[in-house]
């Protein structure tokens, strides 16, 4: 059902990719270097460079893949490793790290073929799984519990590089993991992060994950999350974008058992000229399947950011719930937003719902608070903690939760005056 | 279904279409195909100004370089542009009918048929009828009444001849020639349609209405409606289509501009129930349309409503532009896709002035295996000071082989616009249906019910005379669809 299902889009980008031929020839270069196999070469020029015209990469920065030109990162510094290493608080020895999409020290690395079916379809999945042909991988055996950071940093020689680092995940059946994610790399340079998740929930499996993009104010991120849930298994996902100068996070949700449930959360904050684009595509391929979306971004400067959810509904994925909801505030007029919250439902026992709201701080509740003595940049400081804290409370640990509602009330000093 | 013997099963058919019969009617037909000579043949029978037939060969030219859209949620065979007639007449006298006595009385049948409140029966109902009868007007009733008002209500040709100051000046100011490939093509080739201007100042005295036929086999149709209201002038303008029985694919391809002046109203209201197509997918109309208002001026209105239940394929966007400050603009749509129907539909609100508003309430509802998509736009320019938006977006689910999808596209630039979209997905209930079974409804009577209490919000913008024939209409196009 799912391949006939992402036919009709590779269809479509068939047409684009065409007329990139002159765009994908520094690629080829790459893929020849990185002796990646024809086939895949093959599916990335079907699936084509990512444009405006296909959907799915409608308000993303495409500009960056074809007007650009990028080379593959070479291994970063170790100096500079232990450094970014030690500046984000996280200890070497016990974190999985991987430096410009290597994995240091050779821990558990391994094939880099592509579990999710929804990666087959991805442009730049496909480029990541053809540049980088040792993923590092993750195993959690049958009903172990396993706690594990993992950070991706890229730390370029100089501008113009790529990294496209891999990071496979098995959770076995009845295993629970609880994975954090940190996406950094040097502050100056102008450098590319494309990095996969590929995750796999066997039955019963539960998975609770957060992801933090904290990258150099010149990086362009494009990241994707794939989880394929199987039966009575359970994602819990945290998002946080915190930095960047043009982020897109994906996360892409294939349910293949029943009874699978999903629960994401993403928060944005863009300041600057940061550009956001987040995307989810939550696949209900089972019946009696559930998915929560709940997504919040703050909106400053000339940020851009857009969201586009959707969530696919199979025939015969009876009893299938899915909600979703999207809010953006802008504080300022030049900040904007956009959302497309998409509904593509095929069976009729189901629960869909979205709903996404897009505005600036009430003015009631700052009157409120102001009424009552709260200082103006206070006042706002709060109103945004607590929209942006719907988001954070899904994180289970409490002090990771509590620094980053701190981070938040940082981000706020000096913000939102002009609106 | 078995292989009976064809007769049989095009009777079957014509049984299940209520008002799939074909009027014999020598027509005056263009050769097929579409060329710079078919276009200065049709502006030639029009006896077009120049400027017209100008305009009508930039959009062809420009045509020539258009792709065919693919974004939309459906699927239909290639359209063999070629294969068509681009214009097809009734035949007549040489300076066509002076009162309804002169009409053909085979077409008068056809009206009768169809119900139309046309000579007396027009008085009883109070509603002046613009009669397309495939490409050419061919009767208008009410004139008079309308003249005294200072209101004009004619065929797209005639106002061509009569007004064309009005015609040249704001033709194509809403759509573009270049807008989108059918309107694009529809501007090359529009052979009639409605025009209508409401003075300064005045309220229309009467609903103005339109019903469209598609009648000679093959002829493509390409209505262009045109809709001026002047300052502080209100219209409300119904449009109802049935079409005859066919089992060849039938394009329609139209383009409806309308323009509000300061403290303006037009409310624009259709009931489309053209071919659907069999029970098995074949044959239906192909309905690719462009409707587009303006809110020039200040505190002006522009209010969609829609009820699309036929038309194998519908792929029909109805929109608002609100430039002026305090504008409004309203698209409450109920579409029903049964068997293989496809819809592709809803609405684009550009919201350019201050404190412009717009309210979008869509009610979808899909059974057997047909496909309906909601597709909006809701875009905040950054001059939309306290702008406001508010969706509705629900669908209807009715058995597990049809499909609804909702596809909203929100941009925001001005931080104080306020965007709230919301959309839902269910289907019908068996406690409902079980409830009104134990009433000693049937199942069908128990759906209609249920579908006309599920599309309310909508049913109550509609003029009180489409009110009941869409009720109805939607009980009818449901028929089949459970039990």
């Amino acid at each position: 059902m799912s391949a006939k299902r992402r036919n009709g889009f590779q269809m479509k980008t068939m047409a684009a990719s065409t007329t990139n031929d002159d765009k994908l020839a520094h690629y080829r270069a790459a893929f020849e270097h990185a002796q990646a196999s024809e086939t895949l070469w093959r599916r990335f020029v079907e699936l084509g460079l990512p444009a405006r015209a296909q959907e799915a990469w409608h308000y993303a920065d495409v500009g960056a893949f074809s007007r650009e030109s990028w080379a593959m990162a070479a291994p970063a510094d170790g100096a500079a490793v232990r450094s970014l290493l030690s500046e984000l608080a996280l200890d070497p020895a016990t974190s999985l790290v991987l430096a410009n999409g290597r994995v240091l020290d050779d821990k558990g690395v391994g094939s880099a073929a592509a579990g999710a079916a929804a990666l087959h379809a991805h442009s730049l999945a496909t480029l990541n799984e053809a540049l980088t042909p040792r993923a590092a991988v993750i195993t959690i055996a049958a009903g172990e519990t396993k706690t594990l950071t993992v950070a991706s940093l890229t730390l370029p020689a100089g501008d113009g590089e790529m990294a496209h680092p891999r990071i496979a995940i098995k959770v076995a059946a009845g295993a629970r993991a609880d994975l954090r994610f940190i996406f950094a790399g040097s502050a100056g340079k102008r450098y590319w992060s494309n990095p996969v998740v590929d995750i796999t929930l066997g039955e019963g499996a539960e998975a609770r994950l957060v992801s933090m993009a904290r990258e150099g104010e010149q990086a362009l991120h494009t990241g994707v999350i794939a989880a394929t849930v199987e039966r009575r298994a359970r994602l819990i996902l945290t998002e946080l974008i915190l930095g960047g100068r043009s982020i897109r996070r994906e996360t892409l949700v294939d349910f293949i058992g029943e009874d699978g449930a999903a629960d994401l959360a993403g928060a944005y904050l863009g300041g600057g000229e940061t550009r956001i684009d987040v995307r989810s595509e939550v696949s209900h391929l089972s019946p009696r399947c559930r998915s929560r979306q709940l997504y919040r971004g703050v909106l400053d400067d000339k940020a851009f950011a857009a969201f586009q959810g959707r969530v696919y509904v199979a025939p015969h994925a009876q009893g299938s719930d899915a909600a979703q909801s999207t809010r953006s505030l802008l504080l300022q007029r030049t900040a904007e937003a956009a959302a497309k919250p998409e509904l593509e439902i095929h069976a009729d026992d189901v629960k869909c719902s979205h709903g996404a709201t897009v505005g600036e701080l009430d003015p009631d509740m700052l009157f409120y608070l102001e009424a009552r003595g709260v200082p103006p940049a206070e006042a706002r400081s709060m109103l945004v903690k607590a929209f942006i804290g719907e988001v954070l409370e899904t994180i289970a640990d409490e002090s990771l939760r509590e620094r980053n509602i701190d981070r938040v009330g940082r981000w706020m000093t000096g913000r939102g005056e002009g609106a | 279904m078995t292989a009976a013997n064809p007769h049989e099963t095009l009777e079957q058919i014509a049984g299940d279409y209520k008002y799939g019969f074909v009027t014999d009617i020598e027509s005056e037909l263009a050769p097929k195909g579409l060329n710079e000579d078919i276009i200065r043949f049709i502006s030639d029978k029009k006896g077009e100004p120049a400027w017209l037939l100008d305009w009508r060969l930039k959009a062809y030219r420009h045509w020539l370089k258009m792709t065919e859209p693919t974004w939309a949620k459906v699927s239909y065979p290639d359209i063999d542009f070629q294969d068509i007639h681009y214009y097809a007449a009734p035949k007549r006298g040489k300076d066509g009918p002076k009162s309804l006595d002169e009409v053909d009385p085979e077409l008068l049948a056809t009206y009768e048929k169809l119900g139309i409140p046309l000579k007396e029966r027009g008085i009883l109902a109070g509603v002046a009828v613009d009669a397309v009868f495939d490409s050419v007007s061919v009767a208008t009733t009410f004139k008079d009444k309308l003249k005294e008002a200072g209101v004009i209500f004619s065929s797209i040709s005639e106002a061509v001849k009569e007004h064309p100051e009005l015609v040249k000046k704001y033709l194509g100011s809403v759509v573009p020639y270049s807008d989108n490939f059918y309107a694009t093509l529809n501007s090359a080739v529009f052979t009639d349609g409605t025009f209508v201007y409401v003075p300064k100042g005045v309220r229309c005295p009467m609903e103005l209405s339109t019903y469209f036929r598609i009648n000679e086999a093959k002829t493509g149709q390409f209505e262009r409606t045109l809709i001026i209201a002047e300052e502080g002038s209100y219209v409300s303008y119904l449009e109802g289509c049935t079409a005859p029985m066919r089992d060849e694919n039938q394009l329609h391809a139209a383009v409806v501009e309308l323009v509000a002046l300061d403290d303006a109203e037009i409310k624009y209201s259709t009931v489309q129930n053209w071919y659907p197509g069999d029970k098995q997918g074949r044959g239906g109309i192909y309905n690719f349309v462009t409707k587009r208002g303006a809110c020039r001026g200040k505190r002006s209105k522009i209010s969609w409503t829609q009820v699309e239940t036929g038309s194998a394929i519908t792929w029909k966007y109805p929109s608002c532009i609100l430039q002026g400050d305090n504008s409004v603009g309203e698209f409450y749509s109920v579409a029903v896709t049964n068997n293989f129907q496809q819809a592709d539909t809803g609405t684009k609100m550009i919201h350019i002035g201050r404190n412009t508003r717009s309210t979008i309430v869509s009610k979808g509802i899909s059974a057997g295996r047909g496909q309906n998509t909601y597709r909006g736009l809701v875009r905040m320019l950054s001059g939309a000071e306290g702008a406001r938006n508010h969706t509705q977006c629900d669908s209807l689910l009715i058995g597990d082989a049809c499909g609804a999808h909702t596809v909203p596209y929100i941009e925001v630039k001005n931080p104080t616009a306020q965007v709230e979209h919301e959309a839902t997905t269910s289907k019908i209930s068996d406690d409902q249906l079980f409830y009104c079974r134990q009433r000693g409804l049937s199942a069908e009577e128990a759906v209609a019910l249920i579908v006309n209490g599920f599309c309310k919000d909508v049913m109550l913008h509609l003029p009180m005379e489409f009110a009941v024939e869409a009720q109805k209409l939607l009980g009818v196009s449901l028929e089949g669809s459970v039990g």
